[in-house]
């Protein structure tokens, strides 16, 4: 049985390292530890520049160290990639110039190539 | 032990009077988190309750199970106070809609005694070593005279989480023997 990722494992890093609160805000440049405790219990979001930061700390990459935070957002931009497919696929039939139908093909193919991606991923989690 | 699908997200509690030890896993090899929160009461009483604690540490960690010691049957001092402990963790936890799953020291004695480790403090040597973060809190053996480091509730809850993971690898295997296995 597997289960859903964390929010992030921040924390979980955090305490394998050793470091305290206050340590890590230093490293990162927050004010202090009370901003970095409110990024471990998921209260604040941190911002892009901290996130990578964090990266840098410990060495994992974002998309590891905010697992869950990832995992959501791939699964609504497979769901988007879906609906933007349907869409381009349902004005296929409507007369275009050349040139904005080859940009369409290219585009389906490329949505293909990832929508295919995700769909294999989805089932894999199934 | 270390069944790679097996990747529940476990909160081991160790319970006591006056305290309470936890660890997170994360599937059998991964320890997440680990610690102790006092909840004593009189003068140098703690102003959040055990129930709040409870709560707030089950909505942190978002477990999938959540594993407690069973309160001794042996008429004990405390063992009617850890009695109401574990229901305040039960209802806590049942509340988020999250199992809970109470094991005797058996379960421990069982996971560990096989490998020889049998006190505490053998047990506890053998998660610092298989969790090299829980290292540097290792307390050192206690005396005779000493009472016991508060630190140890956390290796206690760490070894009932690990009993627990121990438990379904066994719990696995009977249901679904492998092909070496004989039938």
């Amino acid at each position: 049985m597997s289960t859903h990722k964390l929010e992030n494992y921040l924390r979980a890093y955090r305490k394998r390292s050793g470091l305290t609160q206050r340590e890590v805000a230093f490293l990162l440049g927050c004010e202090n530890g009370a901003q970095v405790s409110r990024y471990e219990k998921r209260r604040r979001v941190p911002p892009l520049r901290t996130a990578l930061a964090c990266e840098a700390v410990f060495g994992i990459p974002v998309s590891e160290l905010f697992a869950g935070m990832h995992d959501r957002a791939d699964r609504q931009i497979g769901k988007r990639l879906l609906e933007l497919r349907s869409k381009l696929q349902a004005n296929s039939g409507q007369k275009v110039k050349a040139s904005e139908a080859r940009l369409k093909e290219q585009k389906l193919r490329w949505l293909d190539a990832h929508v295919g991606g995700e769909a294999v991923e989805e089932n894999t989690k199934s | 032990m270390s069944d790679s699908k097996n990747q529940k997200r476990v909160l081991a509690l160790d319970v006591r009077p006056r305290s309470f030890g936890y660890a997170l896993f994360e599937g059998p090899e991964r320890l997440l988190d680990w610690g102790a929160r006092s909840f004593r009461k009189g003068v140098n009483a703690v102003r959040i309750p055990l129930g709040e604690k409870i709560e707030a540490l089950v909505d942190e960690c978002d477990p999938t199970v959540v594993v407690a010691k069973e309160a001794q049957m042996r008429k004990k001092i405390n063992s009617g106070q850890r009695r109401k402990m574990l229901d305040v963790i039960v209802g806590k936890a049942r509340h988020g809609g999250i199992p809970v799953r109470v094991l005797g020291r058996s379960a421990v004695r069982d996971a560990f005694a096989t490998s020889g480790f049998q006190t505490k403090h053998q047990v506890a040597s053998a998660l610092a070593e298989r969790f090299a973060e829980l290292a540097p809190i290792l307390p050192p053996k206690r005396k005779p005279w000493q009472s016991e480091d508060y630190r140890t509730s956390i290796f206690d809850a760490a070894a009932l989480g690990a009993a627990y993971f121990a438990r379904c690898a066994k719990q696995a295997s009977r249901a679904a023997p492998g092909p070496s296995e004989p039938s």
